[in-house]
């Protein structure tokens, strides 16, 4: 076995089933001490549900996993991290209501554990010290958890996470929640890792992240393993054509630049100021024109997007779309507005109710012969307005809560679309979505501009901000500091230095 | 595809099934005296009043929230009917109907307006509502003027009942406040983020369910011919099983269909009836119903549905594509 000495952990045959869903289905992966793996596939490919098998947050259905050699079958992840292993989620991870300090020993409370009593000073002081190596200073370990934002939350996990010093860190799709800082510190974390002969698994929808830091990358599709690639083999377009199993072309952003955009501003939002958030932005959006909003995701972006469709709390100034000032979610609908959430799950979409039910919420208007609506032309609207996006389903009965990823987030356009939408703001419009789907949207965005609609996107990405905007507005502590308008020469590096 | 429709059309009929099934039941085991003719007359006439009731918590259920004051409201109309009826008739209705509608306004003053939990709001309603009707009701229960009596008459109460279900069917099925209320019940966040006003739409379904139980407290009133403290409050459990026994989902939804409370609370009633003519008593019957509740709930729970599919799948060996989901 001299050869594989070097082999950290070794999984073999992992099956796992949801009902008829073969989440994972048959896969087998080895991790080499000292890489940064690479897993990459299109939404539901079984990435996610791979790793927590491994981190011992579900159990597989069947399926042998080593680690250093040794049978290693975790029944949680506490078991998982005292061999060793340990995992950063994809969605947040904390239990609100307790504190910073007993979140990361969660789990680990002997350590501090005497005669039945925890020395709650000394978790504290350990906590600290954790705190400070990761340059989280400002992070009190006896706070309550929820007194801090969602991104300070997956910092503390970091912490947690990698305090136990892992041999196998995993982390599933992380960076999407973080500004650039945060990344940084995730990206040394990973560093760390690996200069340390231990290994980390990544999962990231962001290529050029997966190109900067993996050494080998192993591509899913459909609970199964496609390959496993060197990554200095391989370039973006093959990996993409491996994940969704054909070719996809290079650029799926629009290509044309220095359309003329019209002098008819659409919205206007006049000393629009929200405490803690914002204060007062004044932005106009034009007729036909995409625009962006980009920033850290402190900087308060996503609150304006709320604010201009009305649901944000103690909001002051003005709205106005046309030429009327509206108020609240009802007016701004009827002004046509729609809104998109970035928390889909929660906040665009019913989950547990059929996808007709899902597009005829926002339609009822129209569809309503006086207060009469018939169920059958109910169906049949939803059904043409799938066709659209060409929302992958079984009919127009099925419920949200079955779809991929991509597909909701089609159902979640097409619910706005439907209606008639004419004015869109857009949160984080490609979050957690594969790259088959995102061309689809971005195509999207081009074909709405093509038909006289406006949009706001609001996206950490800004690569996608500059291949799909027609002039991004740069916010940073609550204000707009800087505005950049589409150019082929427009680069990251220089709407980063007006971010931070 | 099939297959997919087949099993949406079984979830649908199920109910109906269930309720054939104990139909049958009780005729074999009364050796057919449950389905004679007047039996089954007597079985609907019983029918009326928890249908009603159920119906109005089918709304405030869909939403996904609870009304646990509903047999008390009942308690309060029945009063009304009997004590202010004896100055006027068409003042005691409309007085005993209004309070109804009131007692569901407050509900849902409580629950949209301070947003208070809606178990906490209506059963604080509840006790409020035995504590006075316990003061207003001092010692003797209060009789109901006989003039009212002759409405107590089947082929009166049918057409009155049936045009408030068809109404009630019409609104949940035909018009946008029937959508909304499953909407709201799927998902509340993304029901307001859709543009429906939340809370108009609550206050609404508990006044409706506050109207449809004071229909049900005059019913309650004229065919018992008195109003106790005990009139019509255990039509709160009974509603409750009888919407789950009419597949009723739990929390409510866009799952939820207007066949639950018409085929459970008749459901309740063929059982109810069917227990009584076998003799069983009935502190019997309430275990057999807090069983059956019980099960009901168990059996509705999504996650045991899932259970019970898959072991029947592993059971049979019978494999499906993962790609009929995805």
């Amino acid at each position: 076995m001299a050869d594989n000495s070097n082999v950290l952990a070794r999984f073999e045959n992992m099956y796992k089933y949801f009902g008829i869903t073969h989440a994972v289905d048959g896969v087998t992966l080895e991790v080499t001490r000292g890489e940064i793996h690479g897993l990459v596939g299109e939404n539901g490919s079984g990435k996610s549900t791979l790793l927590s098998l491994i981190a011992g947050i579900r159990r597989p259905d069947s399926g042998k996993m080593t680690v250093n050699g040794q049978d290693y079958a975790p029944h949680d992840n506490t078991q998982a991290s005292q061999r060793g292993v340990s995992m950063i989620v994809q969605e947040i991870n904390t239990l609100a209501g307790l504190t910073v300090a007993e979140n990361i020993f969660l789990g680990q409370e002997h350590l501090f554990t005497k005669y039945g009593f925890r020395n709650i000073k000394k978790m504290n002081e350990m906590a600290r010290e954790y705190l400070n190596k990761a340059g989280l200073d400002l992070i009190k370990p006896d706070e309550e958890i929820s007194h801090y934002s969602l991104e300070q939350r997956k910092l503390i996990e970091m912490v947690k996470a990698s305090y136990i010093k892992p041999e196998l860190l995993m982390i599933d799709e992380t960076s999407t929640a973080l500004s650039h800082d945060g990344r940084d510190e995730m990206y040394k974390l990973m560093k760390d890792t690996r200069a340390r002969n231990g290994s980390v698994l990544l999962i990231s929808h962001d290529l050029q992240e997966i190109f900067q830091f993996c050494d080998r990358i192993t591509i899913m599709r459909d609970g199964r393993v496609v390959d496993t690639v060197n990554a200095k083999d391989v370039d973006e377009d093959k990996l993409k054509a491996l994940m969704v199993g054909r070719d996809v072309s290079g650029h799926y952003y629009r290509e044309d630049y220095g359309t003329p955009i019209s002098d008819k501003v659409v919205l206007r939002t006049k000393g629009l100021t929200c405490p803690g958030h914002f204060e007062n932005i004044d932005l106009e959006l034009h007729e036909g024109e995409i625009l962006g909003l980009g920033g850290l995701s402190e900087s308060g972006m996503h609150e304006i997007g709320r604010a201009i469709f009305g649901i944000e709390y103690d909001v002051t100034g003005d709205v106005i779309i046309g030429d009327k000032k509206v108020e609240g979610i009802q007016q701004t609908m009827h002004a046509g507005l729609g809104y998109v959430s970035k928390n889909r799950d929660v906040e665009s979409l019913f989950a547990k109710a059929s996808i007709a039910d899902n597009i005829n919420v926002t339609c009822m208007d129209k569809l309503s012969r006086g207060i009469y609506l018939s169920p059958r032309k109910m169906k049949k609207f939803a059904d043409e307005s799938t066709h659209t996006l060409s929302v992958k389903m079984r009919d127009v009965d099925q419920l949200v809560g079955e779809l991929s990823g991509g597909n909701k987030q089609k159902v979640a356009l097409t619910k706005w679309m439907a209606r008639g939408t004419k004015i869109f703001v857009m949160d984080s419009p490609t979050r957690g979505i594969d790259v088959a789907v995102k061309a689809v949207i971005y195509d999207l965005l081009t074909k709405l501009k093509d038909q006289g609609c406006s949009m706001i996107v609001i996206s950490e990405e800004l690569l996608e901000l500059i291949g799909v905007c027609d002039r991004i507005l740069v916010t940073k502590d609550g204000r707009i500091v800087d505005e950049f308008l589409r150019s082929p020469d427009l680069s990251e590096e220089t709407i980063v230095k007006s971010m931070i | 595809m099939d297959k997919t429709k087949l099993k949406r059309i079984g979830t649908a009929l199920a109910p109906f099934l269930g309720l054939i099934l104990l139909i049958a039941l009780f005729a074999i085991l009364t050796d057919g005296a449950s389905i004679q003719l007047s039996n089954f007359k007597l079985l609907i006439n019983q029918t009326f009043t928890l249908v009603l009731v159920c119906t109005g918590v089918f709304g405030v259920m869909t939403l996904g929230m609870m009304d646990l004051s509903c047999g008390t409201v009942v308690c309060i109309c029945c009063f009304m009917v009997a004590k202010v009826c004896q100055v006027n008739i068409f003042v005691g209705l409309v007085t005993a109907l209004l309070t109804g509608i009131g007692m569901g306004a407050f509900n849902g003053f409580t629950t949209s307006i301070l947003k208070m939990p809606s178990f906490l709001a209506t059963l604080c309603l509840q006790y409020i509502i035995t504590g006075l009707m316990t003061q207003l009701i001092a010692s003797a229960a209060v009789t109901v003027p006989a003039e009212l009596y002759f409405f107590d008459e089947f082929w009166y109460k049918l057409p009155l009942v049936l045009v408030l279900l068809i109404g009630a069917y019409f609104l949940f099925r035909h018009t946008k406040l029937g959508h909304y209320m499953r909407m709201v019940g799927s998902n509340e966040t993304a029901a307001i983020f859709s543009g429906i006003n939340v809370r108009k739409i609550k206050m609404i379904s508990y006044t409706m369910a506050g109207g449809l139980c004071a229909v049900s407290g005059f019913l309650v009133a004229i065919r018992s011919g008195t109003a106790a403290v005990t009139s019509g409050t255990d039509m709160m459990f009974n509603s409750m099983i009888a919407l789950t026994l009419g597949g009723f989902p739990n929390g409510g939804g866009a799952k939820a269909r207007f066949s639950a409370p018409i085929v459970g609370s008749f459901m309740f009633c063929v059982l109810n009836n069917g227990l009584s003519i076998l003799g069983v008593s009935s502190t019997t019957q309430a275990f057999i119903k807090g069983a059956i509740f019980l099960f009901m709930v168990i059996l509705m729970a999504e996650n045991v549905k899932t259970a019970v599919s898959s072991g029947i799948k592993k059971i049979f060996g019978g494999k499906e594509k993962a790609s009929e989901i995805n």
